[in-house]
């Protein structure tokens, strides 16, 4: 009784707000067909232009299969002159899928003509042949395969709280993201004004290890999107990496890391919002780093934090 | 300065399980007595007439009424203004939320009007001056109304609680969140680290 409760006040107190917040999104169709992932009358063969990328540090979402896809307009290219954040071109559209056996949802983002971005996602059908644009305020679905059987398709409340006050709004698709990808992105000109290296290989992470590397990579893809610097959430924690390094999180800040990443307590988990349970795989990372920065602190008391 | 609005705080009753109507039904008596506190306080002196309004705003909703602790005075419950807009004191430890038995009664407040017990857990008010540390020092404008817009803590983070009437205040222009924001800038800062939310207690435990 006392969670439904809380689920009735929570709505109360939440639902009103939805439409308020959730960006413009007139004009975006009712169908993921007609977004252009797909070529006409297909569910897999994909669009013009649209090609898939894969980013080397991914967003734990529940244990769900993804896939991505981006769309450059023809003649276009992204500007990589800031290499931690990159410009799109007016008309650039992205897509994620989301899968637990089936197709469960595929959001979606757009550059309009008029500089801004909107963000939408569509659910599947229960036959997988098309898949319909959900309402603002989100929707939970009753998903074999999905933690408890429930999975919950964000509102575009949601999309803006990750995506919004994001270095770039686009999140998976970057410098530090894209790894061995890159070089051909930049080598075929769909990524300008990146330095000449890159043509090459791709930036790394730093870090003296690779756990250290995979660690950071984690937090900058789980959580950098909040915890960045400038700007990003009013706390003074760092979490995304810089292409050109950057400090590491103090040992104590990795351990709340590590605690919050390890509840869903909804007041505590961390992320807050679009998992509702734990990454094994995160959490045995950053307790790796840990039980790496102890060994050496212990060789060496004076050693600083790493970076 | 002494209050000079002596009335207790009348006995409430809740609607169904409405925080919301909690809070405003609270304020009812509180705010006059707030309102009043605040601009003899401050004399509403060398304020910019988006701050006055900031401060109009915040008097005339509410605000003080959860997030400045109540006291006890010679007349009764009545803010302690040497803690304005601090929110839970941090020296008071709250114990355990008495049990409710089923039934139409969800909510429970503690004496200083910033600790509230429902079926959420415990939720304590936030602490809104600009303390770098425990405040809302390094918070931007836009933090601040991407908080009330989403009714997410931080814009981003988890969800603002209640009784805190998200819904309400998101009626607020932009003009009149950007004149609030800038009235707390003018809030003397206070360290007080308000404790985190306490998760409801398992079902069965109680």
């Amino acid at each position: 009784m006392r969670a439904a409760t809380a689920l009735t006040l929570t709505l109360v107190l939440t639902g009103a707000v939805a439409a308020a917040a959730t960006g413009d999104a007139a004009g975006l169709p009712e169908q993921l067909h007609d977004t252009g992932l797909f070529a006409a009358g297909q569910t897999d063969r994909l669009g013009e232009h649209v090609q898939p990328f894969t980013p080397q540090h991914a967003l734990w979402s529940d244990a769900a299969t993804k896939r991505r896809w981006i769309r450059l307009p023809p003649g276009t290219a992204v500007d990589a002159r800031d290499p931690d954040r990159w410009r799109f071109p007016r008309g650039t559209k992205l897509w994620k899928e989301f899968s637990h056996g089936a197709r469960v949802e595929t959001r979606y983002i757009e550059l309009g003509t008029d500089g801004r971005w909107r963000f939408a996602t569509y659910a599947w059908s229960a036959d997988g042949r098309s898949a319909r644009l959900v309402p603002a305020r989100g929707q939970t679905l009753a998903v074999e395969g999905a933690p408890s059987g429930r999975y919950d398709i964000p509102s575009r409340a949601d999309c803006l709280a990750c995506h919004a006050d994001a270095r770039s709004p686009v999140l998976g698709f970057g410098a530090l993201q894209l790894g061995a990808e890159l070089p051909r992105w930049v080598r075929e000109g769909r990524v300008r004004h990146a330095p000449p290296a890159w043509r090459e290989r791709a930036p790394a992470i730093a870090g003296a290890t690779d756990t250290e590397r995979a660690a950071r990579g984690y937090l900058h893809a789980n959580c950098g999107h909040c915890h960045h610097a400038p700007g990003g959430v009013p706390v003074p924690l760092t979490l995304a990496q810089d292409v050109a390094g950057g400090p590491a999180p103090a040992p104590a800040q990795l351990h709340d890391a590590l605690r919050r990443i390890s509840t869903r307590e909804p007041t505590q988990q961390m992320p807050p919002l679009g998992t509702r349970i734990t990454d094994p795989q995160g959490q045995a990372l950053l307790r790796a780093w840990l039980d790496d920065l102890s060994v050496r602190s212990a060789l060496n008391p004076s050693l600083e934090s790493p970076r | 300065m002494k209050h000079t609005n002596r009335q207790r705080p009348a006995r409430n009753t809740l609607p169904g399980t409405l925080a919301l109507a909690a809070t405003l039904a609270m304020s009812a008596t509180g705010v006059a007595h707030a309102a009043e506190t605040i601009t003899t306080t401050t004399a509403r002196a060398r304020l910019t007439p988006e701050q006055a309004r900031g401060q109009y705003l915040m008097s005339t909703s509410a605000c003080m009424d959860c997030h400045t602790p109540w006291k006890m005075g010679d007349k009764g419950p009545e803010p302690d203004l040497t803690r304005l807009y601090s929110g839970h004191p941090e020296q008071l430890k709250m114990p355990p939320a008495p049990a409710l038995p089923e039934g139409p009664w969800v909510m429970t407040a503690g004496a200083t009007n910033t600790a509230w017990s429902g079926p959420w857990g415990v939720s304590f008010t936030a602490n809104l001056t600009p303390d770098m540390e425990t405040g809302l020092g390094r918070w931007t404008e836009a933090d601040f109304i991407r908080t009330i817009r989403t009714g997410r803590h931080m814009g981003r983070g988890r969800e603002v609680l209640p009784p805190m009437p998200i819904a309400v205040y998101n009626n607020f222009t932009a003009r009149d969140l950007k004149a609030i924001f800038a009235y707390l800038r003018t809030v003397p800062p206070i360290r007080n680290k308000v404790p985190d939310p306490v998760p409801p207690a398992p079902a069965g435990s109680r």
